[in-house]
């Protein structure tokens, strides 16, 4: 048989026939809408959660690098960087740690960041000012700054007591730079110029461990990423073998738990699984539901085109196209829907939980976009499975079935015979019982869209603080001497 | 030339005690141009013959040859395509789709084949039956009259082998199933058109030139053609 162009006539009478039938359009609409706002605001929820819980993870980390090699040398630098594998490559050169009096309830490290990026990647760079760049300049956090009762003002003198393995020096440094402490951090950050950092702790000639005994100062802490976050551990073997080749010249290595899948649980994974299940399988019976009665209810005019010489190929097409249309329209509804919705709904998990830090947890712009993409082709998928079997219903029609079509396979068989009162109950369970299969689909269907919302709901507001925190945590409360409060503190 | 022929075409519906033989060796032919019409009163087993000559249907035994094809060897997909090509109908519920109007109602199953419109032979077509101004117009903003010209000329327009005209004038008053009845004839005999027409109305059968009978699904007359 010839290969025919066609598609267009096919196409025009798809819109044409969608255009005639408004409230039909509607459902199908609503239904594809609420499909896909269902699919994207879980998945942006939990894409938040996730991120969120790994941001602060990160914080408690402190570095948001998926590994690091410690204490190395710059050769080491420069052969991490040169592998093609990895990427985000920063250094710091180790100072020595700042041991004033004031600091007997926090500890700060003086370190020299490579660059910016080498600051940023452990949430230190400053916000105000910049990274020192002659000898008598410093950059800090506003805890170190609040411990020294200094105001948080750019050129104010900063003394500073430093320990670089044991050799006590004094410094007036100048303040250049500072940032938002982080509390939940293992260490405040100081960070002192390059020149200062080979005035005191100059790059050493030997390996670290070939030293005897061990010194800190002037070795390099690389971090860096991979394209992925997927076997880190993996991928950091591999990256010591091409590097090093036998283990023993290896560096230490440092693994972002961060990262690891411990951040995302299997039950919070099975969980996310199960209600995507549900969706699909709720937006499925929705959509399946509705085709198949416009089917149904079209049937005489799908007759009427297989009459006239439309194929069943064509005739399958052609519906095909119209849920094409139908996802045209609802799928950037349901998106933007979606986003929305689960923002605000991220917002009212946030007034639950509200011990984590907001800023944390919300999807970035190139997380948003493949969340986006994700729930349009999930929704797309459901929309072209769901229209499958109409399709085929259509496609399949005998022109002479057509004009005889009742909506059931007539298998029903009914025992006995009844003579009773016919009132409108009668009638309706009788409908019923004409098709058990549509019945149980109906159902099914309407029981399926009751589950979802009512787990959502009781999802979001049976989150119990107590619980949540009992996990990562192992008493009621802390006494230590410090003014950095601690996580749970201020919920009991 | 024999562009229709039947060979001992047989329709059953339904078993045992529910057997009902719709169409019982019926044999026929019609030979090119030829205007037929098929008589029979209700139930007779007219419809049935004319779903099977255009392969809207299965017989249950025996074979319907257009052009030499037995149309019944093909699978489904290959028979509607067929019956694009090959068969035009016109339907007594003039069975025009409604969301297209006039000219795209003529023209679709053309265009479902895939080839160019011959604007002039359509044109042709078109003014012959009147339609020329109405051409924008949906089917609902037609007279019966006017939407069963519409189908004469969908059916024309694709230059099949056979035309099958189930009760044409059905849903028309006398004066207008007149009208569309010469217009079928005339145009039928202007593009030399073969015509199989079934009714039960006697006088409309008297306008072809020759009449088919009917009865309890046999052929009592005029089956044959006289090439």
């Amino acid at each position: 048989m010839n290969k025919v162009n066609n598609r267009k006539v096919i196409r025009r009478l798809a819109f044409r026939e969608l255009k005639s039938n408004r409230k039909m359009n509607l459902m199908v609409i609503l239904s594809i809408v609420l499909t896909c706002i269902l699919f994207t605001a879980l998945t942006s929820i939990g894409g938040s959660l996730v991120n969120g819980i790994q941001r602060e993870t990160m914080r408690q980390v402190g570095g948001d690098r998926m590994a690091g090699f410690k204490y190395v040398l710059p050769e080491d630098y420069e052969k991490v960087k040169a592998d093609s594998a990895v990427r985000d490559v920063v250094y710091r050169i180790i100072v020595g740690r700042a041991v004033n009096q004031e600091f007997k309830n926090i500890a700060v490290e003086m370190n020299c960041a490579g660059n910016e990026s080498a600051a940023k990647s452990i949430f230190c760079a400053p916000t105000t000012g910049r990274l020192p760049e002659s000898e008598d300049e410093i950059a800090v956090s506003t805890l170190v700054l609040d411990e020294l009762n200094l105001p948080h003002e750019l050129g104010t003198a900063v003394p500073i007591t430093l320990d670089v393995d044991g050799r006590i020096t004094e410094h007036k440094f100048t303040l250049c730079g500072y940032w938002q402490g982080e509390k939940v951090a293992m260490a405040q950050e100081a960070w002192v110029s390059r020149s200062f950092a080979d005035t005191y702790a100059p790059t050493p000639s030997v390996k670290f461990y070939a030293q005897e005994p061990l010194t800190y100062a002037g070795y390099w802490q690389v971090d860096f990423n991979y394209s992925n976050s997927f076997d880190i551990e993996g991928k950091t073997d591999a990256l010591l073998n091409r590097l090093y080749g036998d283990r023993e010249n290896a560096p230490d290595i440092g693994i972002n738990w961060a990262y690891t899948t411990s951040s995302v649980d299997f039950g919070m994974a099975a969980g996310g699984i199960v209600m995507i299940l549900v969706i699909f399988a709720a937006g499925y019976l929705i959509i399946y539901n509705i085709f198949h009665i416009n089917i149904s209810a079209n049937i005489r005019s799908y007759g009427l085109l297989k009459t006239i010489g439309t194929t069943s190929r064509q005739i399958q097409h052609m519906v095909r196209t119209q849920a094409a249309i139908y996802c045209a329209v609802g799928i950037p509804i349901g998106l933007i829907s979606g986003i929305l919705i689960g923002k605000v709904m991220m917002q009212s998990i946030m007034r639950t939980i509200n011990i984590l830090s907001a800023a944390n947890y919300s999807v970035s712009a190139k997380l948003l976009m493949i969340i986006c993409l994700i729930s349009a082709l999930f929704t797309y998928e459901t929309v072209m499975i769901s229209c499958r079997k109409p399709c085929r219903i259509a496609g399949n029609v005998s022109p002479i079935e057509a004009l005889r079509y009742i909506d059931t396979n007539l298998s029903t068989k009914r025992s006995g015979k009844k003579t009773g009162r016919i009132s409108p109950f009668s009638v309706a369970r009788n409908n019923m019982s004409r098709s058990r299969k549509k019945t149980v689909v109906v159902v099914l269907s309407l029981t399926l869209s009751m589950v979802l919302v009512n787990t959502l709901f009781t999802y979001l507001n049976g989150i119990d603080m107590k619980k949540y925190v009992s996990a990562l945590i192992t008493g009621d409360f802390v006494v230590k001497q410090s003014e950095t409060s601690s996580l749970t503190e201020r919920f009991f | 030339m024999k562009v229709l022929k039947t060979d001992a075409l047989t329709k059953i519906y339904g078993e045992g005690e529910n057997k009902v033989t719709a169409l019982d060796n019926a044999n026929l032919s019609v030979t090119q141009g030829e205007f037929v019409a098929i008589v029979g009163t209700s139930g007779s087993g007219k419809s049935t013959l004319l779903h099977m000559l255009g392969g809207l249907d299965r017989p249950t035994s025996g074979k319907v040859f257009v052009e030499n094809q037995d149309i019944f060897s093909l699978k489904d997909e290959a028979l509607t395509i067929f019956r694009r090509r090959k068969i035009g109908f016109v339907f007594q519920s003039f069975n025009l789709v409604p969301t297209l109007n006039v000219y795209e109602n003529i023209v679709f199953p053309i265009q479902l084949d895939g080839n160019d419109i011959d604007a002039e032979f359509v044109g042709e077509v078109i003014r012959s039956l009147g339609l020329k101004n109405m051409q924008n117009r949906l089917p609902n903003q037609l007279s019966g009259g006017q939407q069963q010209r519409v189908a004469i000329a969908r059916a024309l327009a694709a230059k099949p082998a056979i035309i099958l005209a189930d009760e044409p004038t059905g849903n028309l008053d006398s004066r207008t199933s007149q009208d569309v009845l010469s217009l079928l004839k005339v145009t039928g005999q202007k593009f030399s058109q073969t015509i199989v027409m079934i009714t039960h109305n006697e006088a409309i059968a008297q306008m072809a030139d020759r009449i088919i009978r009917i009865e309890d699904g046999r052929i009592i007359k005029g089956g044959e053609s006289d090439e």
